[in-house]
């Protein structure tokens, strides 16, 4: 178990910075998208 | 009238907002202090606190200056009160005195970068000799000239045309740059063993609340929240413009950044360093330098036995120190210049004030590094009560109110929950003051002559620094309200 606790614990800490930062980068284009007049 | 000028763009707002938050504290102090409290059990508290700290700050700065269109002190007058103008000008001081030292630091990594590129840095025997020349000299002096003037040329073009234009091109140069470095640095031999630190939590350190006092302090630090730059950054945003989704990129993004930077310093000291990598890492050296502008050089320029790969691995390193620096030095200009311009001074009048203000205070930090230090020790200490003012004024207008109406109100792409009330209302506040509690605590128990107010990093100091700015800004406090109330 020791041995996978710092791939564990880097999986939760890039998981939660590094996949929040996409997460919101990914909901910022998805709303400018919708902003985006349609005949444009 | 000057025409009111805004960003043109949603992300060249985010990339201008990262560039503040993303600075030399990054990259030189993160690692130093991951390495002092224990790897991978600071990063459990330090994302935490991106949490209950970081976020919720730079949602609430990003609200005031949205709606006030005004700087720190008008942001306050408007959300607080009248009687409240000093607590803005608080904020705008003191980051306006980091400024005066940040110029110096950011000259520094100019330096650097100019003796990496001439050759100089990556051939000289001994890179602590190297930093003592440097230092005792009068390059510090010149260096601090330079970056004060490129900043202010930034700014002095203007938001869209200068700060938005600037941040775009060298925070994505950053984002690449950090990219590559990072691919470099885990694919050395070793380097999974810098990696494996890094990540591992000790339970020993888990539990030590000083562990969980460092996180909280690196991200009062190192995120921008509670420095009023954000704040006068949100000045220049649209009315359609979201606050919430912005501040989230703002905060994860920086943080971001960190980890990268991180994981690319353990990596590349665990593989290539001699002796105990955790000493070298975590070693302050003078001025804290020791880990970026002597130990890192030493190890860049046995990267490889090609001489153009560290030159270029180098080079783009230190590339990256200059802009992390510059687009935060970028936003501390604004701010200043924002804060005077606010009084019915010409915007480009009060650039060239805040330039000339900024070099002449800074050269006591350029000559002196204990002077520096003690410019760091105090202002750095002043941000957490700017964080503790904002969530004041917050209050005071009402937070309800203040999240229905000015976060979630024009332009917001998501709604805020009432988790925010509890944060600013509470964790905030008690978050500040236990931070303030314990780092004056502990002032007193690292110095013997704790009352010595001459004294560089100590309680007297810090404590005098700020009761004679505090004392200057209640008796001007009518005069303050009165400029902004008279417009």
């Amino acid at each position: 178990m020791n041995n996978y606790l710092p791939l564990i614990v880097a999986i939760i800490i890039v998981g939660i910075v590094w996949g929040g930062f996409v997460f919101f980068v990914s909901i910022a284009i998805k709303f400018e998208k919708g902003k985006k007049p349609k005949n444009a | 009238m000057e025409k009111q000028d805004f960003f043109s763009s949603r992300w060249g707002l985010i990339l201008s907002a990262l560039g503040i938050s993303i600075g030399t504290g990054n990259i030189w102090r993160f690692s130093r202090i991951v390495a002092q409290n224990g790897g991978g059990s600071f990063l459990i508290p330090w994302v935490i606190f991106l949490f209950i700290w970081s976020v919720p700050l730079i949602i609430t700065e990003f609200a005031l200056g949205k709606n006030s269109r005004k700087g720190p002190i008008g942001s306050f007058i408007k959300t607080a009160g009248s009687k409240y103008g000093w607590m803005g000008g608080w904020v705008a001081f003191v980051s306006t005195a980091i400024m005066f030292y940040y110029a110096v630091i950011t000259g520094w990594c100019f330096y650097y970068l100019f003796s990496t590129i001439n050759g100089t840095l990556l051939t000289t025997p001994d890179h602590l000799q190297f930093w003592n020349q440097f230092s005792s000299s009068n390059l510090p002096v010149i260096f601090n000239f330079i970056a004060l003037t490129v900043a202010s040329i930034v700014v002095f073009r203007g938001v869209s045309n200068g700060i938005e234009k600037v941040n775009k091109l060298l925070i994505s140069f950053l984002f690449v740059i950090i990219i590559i470095l990072l691919v470099r640095a885990v694919s050395l031999p070793g380097a999974i063993e810098g990696l494996k630190y890094f990540f591992t939590p000790k339970a020993e350190y888990l539990l030590d609340y000083k562990v969980w006092l460092n996180a909280l302090t690196q991200n009062a630090w190192d995120t921008g929240a509670g420095w009023g730059l954000i704040m006068t950054y949100a000045v220049y945003m649209k009315k359609k413009e979201d606050i919430s989704i912005n501040a989230a990129i703002m905060g994860f993004g920086n943080n971001t950044v960190s980890l990268m930077a991180g994981m690319i310093i353990f990596s590349t000291v665990f593989a290539l360093g001699s002796g105990d990598p955790l000493s070298q890492i975590s070693q302050s050296g003078p001025a804290n330098t020791g880990l970026t502008l002597i130990y890192l050089p030493k190890l860049f320029s046995t990267l490889s036995n090609s001489y153009s790969v560290n030159y270029f691995f180098t080079t783009i390193f230190f590339l990256a120190l200059s802009f992390a620096a510059l687009t935060s030095l970028i936003s501390m200009v604004e701010l200043a210049s924002k804060s005077i311009s606010d009084f019915g001074i010409n915007k480009k009048k009060a650039i060239i004030i805040v330039a000339l203000i900024g070099f002449a205070f800074g050269i006591p930090s350029a000559l002196d590094i204990k002077f520096l230090l003690n410019q760091d020790w105090v202002w750095g200490m002043a941000l957490i009560l700017s964080g503790a003012f904002i969530s004041f004024a917050v209050i005071k207008f009402g937070v309800d109110k203040f999240r229905t109406d000015l976060i979630n109100g024009e332009g917001s792409d998501i709604k805020i929950g009432k988790w925010y009330n509890f944060i600013i209302k509470y964790l905030i506040p008690i978050q500040a003051i236990v931070l303030i509690i314990w780092w004056l605590s502990s002032s007193i128990s690292w110095d013997k002559e704790f009352l010595n107010p001459f004294r560089s990093e100590n309680f007297a100091t810090c404590i005098f620094q700020w009761t004679i700015v505090l004392v200057l800004l209640f008796l001007f406090n009518k005069k303050l309200n009165e400029s902004f109330i008279n417009e």
